[in-house]
């Protein structure tokens, strides 16, 4: 693991739009991870990418999508990773969205101090729950893809 | 000799202006006072030119004017084709002159009829001498003492009398001489009225320079800009004149003339000679000799500022300055948005377009009337200029979730790679790129951001548009940082809303949420005025320009409009509608069953009537919600109805509901229908019947159509409606003149205070503490947004590295050193913008370098960034400040407990390291908490009313002018079914009128003890007025009462008396302590009964059981009656009626009370007056006891009470109204209605006691009458009002006029030293 990736770990697809369908083409996943217990609430545009309750899937964090791990300007010209020939993150992965982490919040509750981390992908949410010693590399204001892969 | 060195004798050429400065005129010639009097014969004799005797009008051979006659020219002209003959001028120019007609017998003056009356009823009638000192006497007698006042002939009187006043008491028109059909017109009647003198021609004035036609909308225009039709932008003119920079367009304008666009109409030389261009040898000539200093009328060009205007002008917004746009077409366009505050709509509405003159007033009109410096409006500082309609509906559509765009141009660059980004063409998704250029209109340099999904195919979200549409480039400074709930939030998890109701938006970018009314709309602390306060008007402006383009555009092309599907009920619906109509119906049944029987529980203070259709009215509109309800949940998220109310764009569900789902109750004045025919509504019920479909219930919905019945009583709702709209707008249009009357001349002044142009005070500082209201940004009206302020301090300068939460005491030094008074104490300021071009030394980039920059293909903009959002000095305190870091109290302690609140961790909660964590990351660092508090400073010192603001002025517009929005007649309940508030249009008035006799007085009365009931039914019963009749047993005439014994009633006429048993259950029932020598205590002191001892009346009490209470009661007659046996009998008679009204507890004006329950604490409300006395009664908690009577609180708390209670109860009235006006204009309201130290009324005797001024009063109301007592009493008016200086045609004293520019003259007669000509003069 290079220091372009953020976070990485292996997640269940546990529900599916816990609160009823409000979208036609985006959909509400709740996902856990076995190993750090780890809950992440993502939307996800179904039209492109449908995911169902059930699969596990591969989800990372990703400061930059360069392998190497050099930054990025942040800008849509011929700089953005998209329009390179070179091998990026991006291959390795089904899905992908850019986007900021917006906010810290505090989810401790029964002794256990957990951290919530939120993201906004142009308007689509995720929530991240977790031991903040894991996610506290991740920083608010700061561009973030997240890449996810079916296993 | 001032002139002497400006013009040396070697000087080349005259300094051009643009414009000649504007000079006062000469000192002698101004206005400083107007005297009135009664002129003497001498005097009339001396104003005329000439002696009017000769009766006939004209000279008949000739058919001419006769002369001496009152047609005479020397009176002045009536056609364009003669001339004056005493002043030799032309119809413009002449005013007209006065002749004299000597009357043949004396007259009374009918305008001092009264007064003559009055002087003469100072006589004596006896002695004929005056009552006055002999003094007074001879100045008085020598007017009067005329001969021969007996043998006027009353004929000759009446139509002297008619030449004055035709409006005579008891004079019939048929009697006047003219024509029996129209009415002579007198004096009086020329100067009275709407149309007369002063209110027609005096206050308001015809202008040149204005047009009138219809309004349409036009999405394409930005904020600030209207479409000129060509054919006004040819009419209208201006004078502009010609320099060298635009000697050349003036000459092509010249060269258009008058019928070309753009042409010019006039050409003024410098001689002062006129030419109208009216033909091509003309033009040429005038644009060939066309020289700087000549001015050019010139047409209405592209960017004129105009002063744009709709009727009814109820507050300043009205009016406002935008810059002219000249399209083809025959409309006035502007954009939607700014449809409100002009109230306009497009259903045919015309407007009125002026354009101003001068240099000045263009430079005046553009920075204090433009359209981008009214966004808000001073009633309560929310933004009136936003988004409306279809923009919602747009914002809404494009910010949905799953709404996704790909780029243009994608597949071309995408060839060629394993996943294409952005693939699948233009098939379902629109382009990025395109939309993005709809709100841009070329006239920006866009920066698309990447891409929210990537793979497997590159897509931007509506969201991240809406981010472009307020910072379109990186260069951009526009940062916004907000956070709020929208209409469709589902009240849990913030942002991780499933509806995506909760927006966020974090330094520009729209992090989540779906846009709708609460946040494009004018809701404070909405985008647009974040985006006002924030970055600038203008900004917010030049967004909501993008939004109407991006918006129109968008939907467009997407569509969106409504058919009979959307208002199909679906057959679940249907079926669900039938179960909840056929268990409403039982219920109703039930209801009406129990009352029927007797057997229905009663609410408070009601008859069986009154609870059995209070009961009723609530199942019915229960029935219309829960169908609404069941409505609601079957519609499908694509129906356009249901977007248009989420967004908030149009419609309620109440609108859907009635459409697909039911109607519901109608109602008529507050009730369901009445019975038009004799216990019935319509005749095909039966007679008392009180069934739902009965009484005005309507079950279908609009798209089932609705039965006759149903039909009729929607009628009945419908037409109180309209009537309702036409008298309200009469009675709002009278009290907003009223008030504007009382309000005028109030503004504020250069030391803080409010003062009225006499030059009283009324607020020693307005509105206690200074502050403008259209810039506050609390909902509360307090100065600060604190949270959001917070938010985008943090928003910009990032997560805090190391933070540490501080303890209370240093917060609080921390606000102390950043407001506190003591000016060492400031912070530093924020340091120096850095260049903006600046290379990688820091050193400024010259153009060459620039150059070069740009062609290495390098982005040579710079790019910003949140924080430099603070960069920059900061604002500076405005003149007129009292004192630097004045800031008040209140501000401070609310700064200081915001940020205890925000920040500070309970003291007993520190040191757990989870909490400390957890504070950290929400604290703020010692940089963030300076940044915070130099933000708040500085913002504060921003919003302080500018000196000579009209705040009167715009304090009776916020006040009448959400008058026209309420409905006349509403009532409301004060916390109890039954007891009823008068509110709307009717109580403002009351309230402003300072009613002595309001129609609902309400005391409400806290307890000691308010927790228990029974205490509360104590007071109760001491409170309410008990008679004698509701308490007695039984009152009858006893004819041999007790003759003897310790009760005997003495008497000399026998022992006829009547006697009295009360009820003891029944005074136990009310907690009455009333036993039977309290009756006869009332009874003896009971007025107009005719019982008091003094008359020889007796009142004895004999007592049965003075334990249990049991006892009677003998009252004798008095002794005038006894003598005779048939008055005696009917005096029994008279006591027997009269006696059950006695009152024996509580107080007598107080005809009800009520026991209310008020979040568990009890009250007493009371229907009546007399405050003083229900603060007296024992059990009453006499600090908290209020009424809404103003007259009351004045009369027993004091004239502070009262302007309290003026305040809080325009407040309430407008509050259950659901509109908020800003306090300082209520307060303001007050103050100047209790000033005097007595409340008066805004009515015209109030105002006559606030005002001094003649023309003041009299262009209010009884114009004749006011000036007849100012003549009579010699009276003297200083022109320094509003009204006075417009009736005078000079400027007011207020606003910019309030200075004036002083020079000091002492040093000008010297030469000042001759400038050295500068280097390279050529």
């Amino acid at each position: 693991m290079n220091n372009a990736i953020l976070f990485e770990d292996v997640f269940d697809v546990q529900k599916r739009d816990p609160d009823g369908k409000k979208f036609d083409k985006v959909s509400r996943y709740v996902l856990k991870s076995d190993l750090y217990e780890f809950e992440v609430t993502v939307d996800i545009n179904i039209d492109i990418f449908p995911l169902q309750v059930g699969e596990k899937v591969s989800l990372c964090l990703a400061r930059t999508i360069h392998k190497d791990g050099t930054a990025e300007t942040g800008k849509y010209d011929k700089t953005f990773p998209g329009f390179k020939q070179t091998e990026t993150l991006l291959d390795s992965y089904d899905y992908a969205m850019h986007g900021k982490v917006f906010k810290y919040g505090d989810n401790s509750s029964g002794g256990a101090t957990k951290l919530e981390i939120y993201f906004s992908f142009g308007g689509l949410l995720m929530k991240l729950v977790g031991n903040p010693d894991k996610l506290n590399v991740i920083q608010v204001d700061s561009p973030v893809y997240l890449l996810i892969r079916r296993l | 000799m001032a002139r002497q060195w400006h013009q040396p004798a070697e000087a080349p050429a005259q300094l051009v202006c643009t414009k000649e400065p504007f000079r006062e005129p000469d000192v002698p010639r101004k206005i400083k006072q107007i005297c009135f009097g009664l002129q003497t014969p001498q005097d009339i004799m001396k104003c005329g030119v000439f002696h009017v005797y000769e009766r006939s009008l004209y000279k008949m051979p000739e058919r001419a004017p006769h002369p001496n006659g009152v047609l005479d020219k020397r009176l002045g002209i009536s056609n364009k084709m003669s001339i004056c003959e005493t002043c030799h001028l032309k119809l413009t120019e002449c005013a007209g002159h006065f002749g004299y007609i000597r009357l043949e017998l004396p007259v009374f003056h009918i305008g001092y009829f009264k007064n003559t009356l009055q002087v003469l009823q100072c006589i004596c009638k006896t002695c004929s001498r005056l009552l006055l000192s002999d003094a007074d006497k001879r100045k008085w007698s020598r007017r009067f003492r005329r001969p021969g006042l007996e043998r006027v002939p009353r004929e000759g009187l009446i139509s002297s009398a008619m030449l004055i006043n035709s409006e005579l008491p008891g004079v019939n028109t048929r009697d006047q001489g003219g024509a029996p059909a129209r009415p002579l017109r007198g004096f009086v009647q020329r100067l009275k009225g709407k149309q007369g003198r002063f209110r027609g021609n005096l206050s308001g004035k015809r202008v040149d320079f204005s047009a009138r036609t219809v309004i349409s909308p036009d999405p394409n225009l930005a904020i600030n800009q209207v479409a000129v039709p060509l054919h006004m932008a040819t009419t209208l003119t201006y004078p502009e004149r010609v320099t060298a920079h635009n000697l050349r367009r003036l000459k092509e304008a010249v060269m258009a003339g008058h019928s070309a666009w753009p042409g010019a109409n006039f050409v003024e030389k410098a001689d002062g000679g006129r030419m109208y261009l009216a033909n091509d040898p003309v033009r040429r000539k005038q644009a060939a000799e066309l020289v700087v200093g000549d001015v050019v009328e010139r047409h209405l060009r592209n960017g004129d500022i105009v002063l744009f205007n709709r009727q009814p002008s109820l507050h300043r917004v009205s009016i406002m300055a935008f810059r002219a746009v000249v399209r083809p077409g025959r409309t006035l366009r502007f954009n939607e948005c700014v449809c409100s505050p002009f109230n306009a709509d497009f259903d045919g509405d015309e407007m009125n377009l002026h354009l101003p003159q001068t240099e000045e007033a263009r430079a005046e009109a553009l920075t204090l009337m433009a359209s981008t410096r009214n966004l808000c409006t001073p009633k309560n500082g929310e933004t009136l200029i936003a988004a409306t309609q279809d923009f919602l509906t747009a914002a809404f559509y494009l910010t949905g979730k799953d709404r996704f765009f790909n780029r243009a141009q994608a597949r071309a660059r995408g060839a060629g790679r394993r996943w294409a980004p952005g693939g699948g063409g233009g098939r379902a998704f629109d382009r990025v790129a395109q939309l993005a250029a709809y709100m841009v209109d070329a006239l920006y340099e866009f920066d698309l951001p990447r891409p929210a999904v990537i793979k497997p195919q590159e897509l931007w979200t509506g969201k991240q548009l809406f981010s472009l549409l307020l910072r379109p480039n990186k260069s951009s400074t526009v940062w916004v940082t907000l956070e709020l709930p929208e209409r469709e939030y589902s009240k849990a998890g913030l942002h991780m809303c499933p509806k995506d109701g909760y927006v966020s938006f974090r330094n520009s970018e729209l992090i989540c949420g779906r846009l709708g009314k609460v946040i494009l709309g004018g809701n404070k602390g909405g985008l647009f005025y974040t985006l006002a306060a924030d970055c600038g008007p203008d900004t917010a402006a030049e967004v909501m320009s993008r939004l109407a383009k991006l918006s129109a555009r968008a939907l467009g092309e997407a569509g969106f409009s409504i058919g009979i599907d959307d208002v199909t009920p679906a057959a679940s619906l249907t079926r669900r509608k039938g179960e909840i109509m056929a268990e409403g119906d039982a219920r109703c049944g039930e209801l009406i069953e129990r009352s029927r029987k007797g057997k229905l529980e009663l609410l408070p203070g009601c008859s069986l009537e009154q609870s059995l259709e209070a009961s009723l009215t609530g199942v019915l509109n229960g029935l219309r919600e829960s169908a609404g309800a069941a409505c609601m949940q079957t519609l499908a998220p694509t129906n356009s109805p249901l977007i248009m109310s989420q967004c908030g764009s149009k419609g309620s569900p109440i609108n859907i509901a009635q459409m697909v789902a039911c109607v519901g109750q109608q109602s008529v004045g507050g009730r369901r229908c009445f019975d038009g025919f004799a216990g019935r509504t319509l005749p095909h019920f039966n007679r008392g019947d009180r069934s739902s479909a009965a009484k005005g219930f309507v079950r279908a919905s609009f798209f089932e159509g609705l039965s006759p019945g149903e039909f009729f009583f929607h009628t009945m709702a419908g037409r109180e409606g309209l009537v309702d709209t036409a008298v309200k707008t009469a009675e709002t249009g009278y009290m907003s003149r009223r008030l504007m009357k009382a309000l005028e001349d109030l503004y504020a002044h250069y030391d803080g205070t409010t003062r009225n142009a006499a030059g009283a005070v009324v607020q020693f500082l307005y509105g206690d503490d200074g502050m403008d209201p259209v810039l506050m940004e609390g909902g509360d009206g307090s100065p600060l947004d604190l949270g959001r302020t917070l938010h985008k301090v943090r928003a910009a300068t990032g997560l805090p590295a190391a933070t540490a939460v501080p303890l209370p005491p240093a917060l609080a030094a921390a606000v102390e050193a950043a407001l506190g008074s003591d000016p060492a104490l400031r912070l530093s300021e924020a340091e120096e913008v850095e260049g903006d071009y600046a290379g990688p030394d820091g050193e400024p980039l010259g153009p060459d370098a620039l150059r070069a920059r740009r062609a290495q293909g390098k982005d040579v903009r710079p790019e910003m960034k949140p924080q430099d959002a603070f960069r920059g000095p900061p604002l500076e305190a405005p003149p007129g400040a009292a004192a630097d870091g004045a800031y008040s109290e209140r501000f401070k302690r609310g700064v200081r407990k915001f940020l205890r609140d925000t920040l500070g961790l309970p003291q007993d909660a520190r040191g757990a390291p989870a909490a400390e964590y957890a504070a950290g990351l929400s604290g703020l660092t010692q940089e963030q908490l300076r940044a915070f508090l130099e933000r708040c400073r500085d913002k504060y010192r921003g919003k302080r009313i500018d000196p000579g603001s009209t705040v009167g002025a715009v304090g009776a517009q916020s006040i009448g002018e959400p008058g026209t929005q309420m409905t006349l007649k509403t009532f409301h309940f004060a916390g109890v079914a039954s007891m009823n508030v008068t509110l709307g249009v009717p109580r403002i008035k009351e309230i402003i009128n300072g009613s002595k006799n309001i129609s609902t007085p309400i005391i409400r009365v806290r307890l000691v003890n308010d927790r228990d009931e029974a205490a509360a039914r104590l007071v109760q019963g001491r409170l309410e007025r008990t008679t004698l009749g509701q308490v007695a047993r039984r009152i009858a005439i006893l004819l041999n009462g007790p003759t003897n014994g310790p009760h005997a009633v003495p008497s000399s006429a026998g022992a006829a008396c009547v006697e009295i048993v009360l009820d003891p259950a029944v005074l136990g029932r009310l907690h009455l302590a009333v036993d039977c020598y309290a009756v006869a205590l009332a009874i003896s002191r009971a007025p107009r009964l005719k019982a008091r001892p003094a008359l020889g009346a007796c009142v004895r009490v004999k007592w049965e059981n003075i334990v249990r209470g049991h006892g009677r009661i003998y009252v004798r007659p008095a002794l005038e009656f006894s003598c005779n046996g048939a008055a005696l009998l009917f005096e029994l008679e008279r006591l027997l009626r009269a006696l059950p009204e006695v009152i024996v507890a509580g107080i007598p004006t107080v005809a009800r009370a009520i026991v209310a329950r008020e979040k568990d604490r009890n009250q007493v409300l009371i229907e009546g007056t007399n405050l003083q006395a229900a603060m007296g009664v024992p059990g009453v908690l006499a600090y908290e006891t209020t009424t809404n009577h103003i007259a009351e609180i004045e009369k027993f708390l004091g004239i502070e009470a009262a302007r309290v209670s003026i305040m809080n109860e325009i407040k309430y009235t407008m509050g259950s109204h659901g509109m908020s006006i800003d306090e300082r204009h209520t307060m303001l309201l007050a103050d100047c209605m209790t000033y005097k130290g007595e409340v008066l009324g805004i009515t015209r005797f109030g105002i006559a006691k606030m005002k001094d001024s003649v023309l003041h009063t009299a262009s209010f109301e009884k114009t004749a009458d006011h000036l007849f007592d100012a003549a009579i009493h010699g009276r003297t008016d200083d022109v320094v009002g509003v009204s006075e200086s417009i009736i005078m045609g000079i400027p007011m004293p207020t606003g910019t006029g309030l200075f004036k520019l002083l020079q000091d003259v002492a040093g000008l007669d010297q030469v000042p030293p001759p400038r050295a000509p500068p280097l390279f003069a050529y």
